[in-house]
């Protein structure tokens, strides 16, 4: 760094510099609390969410199978409601809005 | 340069977890130097302190991407920076892209030295007032927070050779505006 901008550093520095209002910190604050309450109720929505997918595939393999009671077409129809879950799950992993 | 200060892993932790008592104490250090940096860029204070509590709130939601190679503040002023340049393209006051080309340095030393300390302070802050906002916080960023080259290049994501020229132009700014305050030196160092 050169002489000027020493200088140039030290003039800066006998600027009075801006400060945070009380008022501004206080709605800072406000907003964090706000941010970290919608995040809890994210958390606990999530859980409800993916173990109501969960339930629903389990379900959906249970209901079809009774129409159909074939143990053969068991597998297949339980590989078609997991690909519905992870889609599911995916879809509510991407809608996160945090 | 300030951003150097070492984070409390503990509180990084915590403030990641969801604290938000945590994530104040972290960003103590850095508020008044981010603000001013809001200051700069929007020179409005009620746009500053909107863009600031957003900027707030962004930081303390993506603090999981905070990994801790890289220090809090420089991390932060991140931030701040690209919410306040969110801010300024909403409000369409973004200058257009300019070309940057290499120029002769500019130094202010010799002006400044033959001036009253007070009125070179003044002149300084009604210029940076004045400043187009993306040369004022690479001034602010070099000259009041002290930060490297790199460290400004890591905050605003400029190479370093714009970092410099704009430092250069701005450098040029406050030189041309001591002179028109001082027209008696202006025959002299132009």
């Amino acid at each position: 760094m050169n002489s000027s901008d020493e200088l140039l550093r030290k003039t800066f520095s006998q600027i009075p510099a801006p400060t945070v209002s009380d008022e501004l910190l206080d709605a800072v604050n406000l907003g964090l609390r706000e941010s970290a309450r919608r995040r809890r109720q994210l958390r606990s929505f999530d859980i409800v969410l993916y173990a109501g997918i969960f339930i629903g595939a389990v379900a959906i393999v249970l209901f079809v199978h009774f129409l159909s009671p074939d143990v053969r077409t068991l597998p297949a129809i339980a590989s078609v409601a997991s690909l519905c879950f992870i889609a599911a799950l995916m879809v509510a992993i991407s809608k996160r809005t945090i | 340069m300030s951003t150097s200060i070492n984070h409390d892993t503990e509180t990084v932790r915590k403030a990641q977890r969801g604290d938000p008592q945590a994530f104040a104490v972290l960003l103590f250090p850095w508020r008044d130097k981010a603000f001013s940096m809001c200051l700069r860029m929007l020179q409005d204070r009620h746009d500053a302190e909107d863009v600031f509590q957003d900027a707030c709130v962004r930081a303390f939601t993506g603090l999981h991407t905070f990994r801790g190679d890289a220090a809090f503040g420089t991390w932060f002023y991140r931030i701040v920076y690209t919410t306040c340049l969110n801010a300024l393209k909403r409000r369409g006051r973004l200058p257009p892209h300019e070309e940057l080309v290499d120029e002769p340095a500019v130094e202010v030393d010799d002006v400044i030295s033959q001036l009253d300390t007070s009125v070179a302070v003044d002149v300084v802050r009604e210029e940076m007032a004045k400043m187009p906002p993306l040369y004022a916080v690479v001034m602010d960023l070099f000259y009041i927070q002290e930060c490297s080259h790199d460290d400004i290049s890591r905050i605003t994501a400029m190479p370093i050779g714009t970092i410099k020229t704009r430092l250069n132009r701005g450098r040029k700014a406050l030189r041309d505006a001591l002179l028109l305050r001082l027209p008696e030196l202006e025959g002299r160092y132009t």
